[in-house]
């Protein structure tokens, strides 16, 4: 019997450039709320934005890795016909990982750094972020700095897992290695780049 | 979409496999500021050296939604930035513009404009030779390895050699510079008079070699130096003549020669800020 | 009054139209047409589908009338036309031991199983220039050779043969691990042998010859045999994966070389391989290509570099005609900035001279 797969762009073409120029602007521009401006129809559990950013980065060249709770087999063969990735066995072949239940995110450094001649062949992270662009009241900022920060950029504490500013310390450090997060909210982007450094 | 293309093709003439791999890659030069990331390069409809590596970024990142200049040498009515500005017209569709700041997105092959860059806007430069140790040191493996290792001795000894036998630095054009206290980079062959534009900068700096399959980047608001030595301090070009058509005396300036006798004039290099002063009659 | 020199739009539309007239030549010669191109300059058609990286007479056939016969330039409209191809997946590899051979010769041996067959070859043409081809009559075409062999059988390759003897070097066949491609992923030093071929079966073959030769003069060390020449036609296979078994496609001409080099080792002694291949007849490119194969096996047979032709980077980097020719051809495109940039230097460099001279003087 034939399964459903989730149809994902409607314009692939134009929506796949139009959801790149976010994801470059809130790469160059660490910490910046950046509006996703579309939703591409993905498997049950994935907002609109995550279905986008697959479709857009991942092809048969990307190996990907998706948490449990991403990994349905909707999910599954979501990717398998939509970009024909492989699936990464575990965490640090990803050349993507989908972390839909950030609570039991797999530790920064069980991704793959890449190396110091090819510091590019490193994780990207699509880590969702259920209150991202919320601002809540009485919310901790952490200070921000780095390329693409204009002096110092704040960012909510509450978008983060848990811990996550500790373990991103020390892939701060490994610089240029290191892995690359995008927080992926319900309707926007937050790109924190491993040049970003985070204190308080 | 209703942006007209070329038939036959796909909009902005790439596929979108070779689109997402190049996107792939400018994502990671973004978060990797001054390193050169390989990426497979495609052959273009347009020779190598001639801007093909600016011409696939370009093409990666364009949207019916984008505002596109070219500028070659400075100005946008020279012939290879004529030949690039109608590929993006008949290939994507896209508006296009010869003034600085109505564009989202400028291609540039060996300048930056003079007007200041803004945030949002993303300037694409076409790159010949994104090895800035190549001249030092031809072998790709060796280069490789010292940009792994920040071990940039050589070049400092090939400035110092330049100040003991000059007097000065004698590089006039892609001037080295150091990106963020790591990556030495090449900023392609713009006159020095160009670097301190791409320091602090609020526009994202992306930087194609097509022949030889290299992107990297430079994200807004990042540290750009240009290597020098404290007794030896960076300085830029100066002119004593001021633009002959619009009188600047703060722009980078092309000599012209007017006679066999020695005449000469100088003008602006950038056509789009010289055409403006003009406008606005200052 | 200061009028720029700046082209604009009409002047690149002029010179399109220019080009196109010189393209046509005179009107009053009938125009050339593709079928002429693919039949008559085959040989031109070849080098631009190797060169071109793209096995289609046509395509190539119009490349080289639309580049007026520049095969560098005819070469660089196929790759440019090429890339945006879509891609259905990989054939198998194409298997030469059961090509349908028109031309077949071995340096090694005076006979071999399956024979020496010497084809359609300029090698023992006595070259003077034939008057006759001068004039329009063709009713002294030769009779069609090929009824003289009717249909060969499949024939060994004759360093197959040598393999089993165990007498030259083993070369895996069918567990290699599947191919790198370097149209979908840049070079990258040190560089397998698998990419090694796959770019010099692109790269110019006047670089390639050079290479070659220079190997051959002592600038590097290749000792070779042609072991085995042989051209004609193979069938290329493709397995969908919806069908789960191979399917033929088509049939495309290829030139092979094997060449039988110096030998390694003394109790174990074994001769060393070289390997080209190109797309149609091109003969000239495979061996070159065999040499420089071998020559940059260098390194891993343990010897010493002394030549260009065993210098990965240098010809990996340096042999492909359409980066070359686009780089080489660059420096046309205005530098003024740069020269500008370079004026003020030179200048200031001059003027400072001048001044300490003046200041030792008073």
């Amino acid at each position: 019997m034939l399964q459903p797969i989730p149809a994902g762009f409607s314009r692939p073409v134009f929506e796949s450039q139009s959801t790149f120029r976010a994801v470059l602007q809130a790469m160059a521009n660490p910490g910046r709320t950046v509006p996703m401006p579309v939703a591409a129809q993905g498997p049950q559990g994935w907002s609109g934005s995550m279905a986008a950013l697959v479709l857009t980065l991942c092809d048969m060249d990307t190996p990907i890795w998706l948490d449990p709770s991403a990994a349905s087999p909707e999910a599954l063969r979501f990717v398998r016909f939509h970009c024909g990735s492989p699936q990464a066995s575990a965490p640090h072949e990803a050349a993507f990982a989908v972390v839909l239940e950030p609570k039991d995110m797999p530790a920064l450094r069980a991704f793959t750094p890449g190396t110091a001649e090819f510091p590019e062949r490193s994780s990207t992270l699509l880590l969702w972020s259920a209150n991202l662009g919320q601002a809540g009241s009485g919310v901790r900022e952490l200070n921000i700095k780095g390329p693409g920060i204009d002096g110092r950029g704040e960012l909510p504490l509450h978008w983060l897992p848990e811990g996550f500013a500790e373990q991103w310390r020390a892939n701060a450090g490994l610089f240029p290695c290191g892995v690359d997060v995008i927080l992926v909210g319900p309707e926007a982007v937050v790109g924190l780049p491993r040049t970003v450094t985070m204190e308080g | 979409m209703t942006a007209e293309t070329m038939q036959g093709y796909n909009y902005a003439y790439l596929d979108e496999q070779t689109k997402a791999m190049i996107r792939r890659a400018i994502l990671k030069a973004v978060a990797i500021p001054g390193h050169q990331v390989p990426f497979g390069s495609r052959e273009m409809p347009l020779p190598y050296g001639w801007g093909t590596g600016g011409i696939q970024i370009t093409a990666s990142i364009i949207g019916p939604l984008d505002v596109l200049k070219v500028i070659d040498q400075g100005s946008d009515d020279t012939t290879n930035a004529v030949s690039i500005r109608s590929f993006f017209a008949r290939t994507a569709g896209v508006k296009t513009t010869t003034a600085t700041e109505e564009a989202t997105v400028i291609q540039t092959r060996h300048r930056i404009p003079e007007a200041p860059l803004t945030d949002g806007q993303i300037i694409v430069y076409q790159v010949p030779i994104p090895e800035p140790l190549r001249f030092m040191e031809p072998s790709e493996s060796e280069t490789r390895t010292m940009h792994a290792l920040e071990e940039y001795g050589v070049m400092h000894v090939k400035l110092y050699e330049d100040i003991a036998e000059h007097g000065r630095i004698a590089k006039s054009y892609d001037y080295p510079v150091r990106v963020q206290s790591r990556y030495v980079m090449a900023p392609s062959p713009i006159p020095k008079f160009d670097n301190p534009k791409m320091h602090d900068s609020p526009a994202l700096q992306l930087f194609g070699a097509g022949r030889e399959k290299r992107i990297y980047a430079i994200p807004p608001h990042t540290r750009v130096e240009s290597l020098d030595f404290e007794d030896h301090p960076f300085e830029i070009q100066k002119w004593d003549e001021a633009c002959a058509i619009c009188g600047a005396r703060d722009s980078f300036l092309d000599e012209i020669l007017t006679d066999d006798r020695g005449g000469r004039m100088f003008v602006c290099s950038d056509s789009d800020h010289c055409a403006r002063r003009v406008r606005e009659d200052c | 009054m200061y009028v720029a020199v700046k082209g604009g739009e009409k002047a690149i539309a002029e010179a399109h139209a220019l080009l196109a007239r010189e393209r046509r030549g005179d009107p009053a010669v009938p125009e050339l047409s593709l079928d002429q191109i693919r039949e008559q300059l085959s040989l031109s058609v070849d080098r631009v589908m190797s060169e071109g990286s793209l096995y289609d007479e046509d395509c190539a056939a119009l490349a080289v009338k639309q580049a007026r016969g520049d095969l560098v330039e005819a070469a660089f409209l196929l790759r440019a036309y090429r890339t945006t191809l879509p891609r259905f997946g990989y054939s198998l590899p194409a298997d030469t031991s059961r090509m349908h051979v028109r031309r077949r010769i071995s340096a090694t041996f005076k006979d071999v199983p399956g024979g020496q067959l010497l084809g359609p070859t300029f090698d023992y043409t006595h070259r003077l220039l034939d008057w006759s081809l001068a004039g329009q009559s063709e009713s002294d075409l030769p009779r069609d050779a090929e009824q003289e062999f009717p249909d060969p059988a499949p024939m060994p390759r004759v360093l197959d043969v040598l393999g089993r003897e165990g007498i030259i070097e083993a070369e895996d066949r069918g567990d290699d691990p599947e191919p790198a491609d370097l149209t979908r992923q840049p070079l990258d030093l040190p560089a397998a042998r698998d990419v090694r071929l796959q770019n010099l079966a692109r790269a110019d073959e006047g670089f390639l010859l050079a290479m070659g030769y220079s190997s051959q003069r002592g600038f590097g060390t290749t000792h070779p045999f042609v072991g085995e020449i042989r051209m004609g036609e193979v069938e290329i296979e493709f397995a969908p994966e919806e069908l789960g078994f191979p399917v033929t496609i088509g049939e495309i001409t290829l030139t092979e070389c094997e060449t039988v080099n110096q030998f390694v080792g003394s109790g174990d002694a074994r001769f060393t391989r070289g390997y080209g291949l190109t797309f149609g007849q091109g003969e000239r490119k495979a061996m070159s290509m065999a040499l420089v194969d071998r020559a940059l096996r260098a390194p891993e047979l343990g010897e010493e570099k002394k030549g260009p032709a065993q210098d990965a980077e240098f010809v990996l980097y340096h042999s492909d005609n359409v980066e070359a020719s686009g780089f080489v051809q660059h420096l046309k495109l205005p530098h003024y900035v740069d020269f500008q940039s370079e004026l003020v230097l030179v200048r200031g460099l001059r003027r400072a001279m001048r001044e300490e001279e003046s200041g030792h003087d008073s």
